[in-house]
């Protein structure tokens, strides 16, 4: 799993995520995710078009994210999910729960809403 | 295909690996293959980190004490059975509380979200204690 942050104008972090959100994949992402999508108290958007599979432990991470962001006060959007990893989101109800666009654009709108 | 992997966090990555090789002779749908790994990785993973805690090693320690995890995977027409034997703590997961679908982000727990996730994309998934060792069989529909 890999894991790429890129500062936009804002500033506003984007995180772009590549591999397998399963317990390993969580696992090597934890802090600097958490770092990025918390820690540094910016609102950020999340690409998960590079995710090809999620699992509950990758869920609990990006949960975990969501209610820090939250805590924190910015917003936390994901988009780009792959039609698979959307099922689970759909499958777990999280898709009434976290905030997931369908684009980068629709994210980033998301941010100014 | 049978196999029998040490209960640790590497043998998830092998059982899959295992699984998706047995499977390609089927042409199984991609969305079949994203069921498998996802029964896979949450069936597994709660053995490896679940089944012997109460041995006091730990969370995650059942390999090094020289316990086993048993797959078994079978495949005809209509479905692809995944059954599973550990010698663990009994643990049904029906008998486990499913998490309701929470309302809010504050209503997220992070527990039984990998027993849930197996149900739903499980036809049937079916458990039994017998001789000191949890026996999990998971239908999956091919289709």
């Amino acid at each position: 799993m890999q894991m790429e942050l890129i500062e936009l104008d804002g500033p506003v972090n984007l995180v772009r995520l590549d591999g397998r959100l399963d317990a390993p994949g969580a696992d090597t992402l934890g802090m600097r995710f958490t770092a990025a999508t918390v820690a540094q108290g910016r609102p950020v958007i999340v690409d998960l078009s590079g995710v090809s599979f999620i699992a509950s432990m990758g869920i609990r991470l990006l949960i975990s994210c969501a209610k820090g962001a939250h805590l924190k006060g910015h917003k936390f959007v994901l988009f780009g999910a792959q039609p698979f990893v959307q099922d689970v989101f759909e499958q777990a109800g999280l898709d009434q729960i976290l905030d997931i666009a369908a684009s980068e654009s629709e994210a980033l709108e998301r941010l100014s809403a | 295909m049978q196999l029998r992997l040490p209960a640790d966090g590497a043998s998830i990555e092998r059982a899959r690996l295992a699984v998706l090789e047995h499977l390609a002779a089927y042409e199984p749908s991609p969305r079949l293959v994203f069921a498998v790994e996802l029964i896979l990785e949450e069936t597994l993973t709660n053995i490896v980190r679940h089944a012997y805690r109460s041995e006091g090693g730990g969370e995650g320690s059942g390999g090094e004490a020289g316990h086993q995890i048993d797959l078994q995977v079978d495949v005809d027409a209509a479905d692809l059975v995944l059954r599973f034997g550990d010698d663990g703590a009994a643990f049904d997961p029906a008998r486990a509380p499913a998490p309701q679908r929470p309302a809010t982000l504050a209503e997220a727990v992070p527990g039984g979200l990998g027993v849930m996730l197996v149900r739903r994309y499980a036809r049937s998934v079916a458990y039994e204690r017998v001789g000191g060792r949890n026996h999990l069989t998971v239908t999956v529909a091919r289709a």
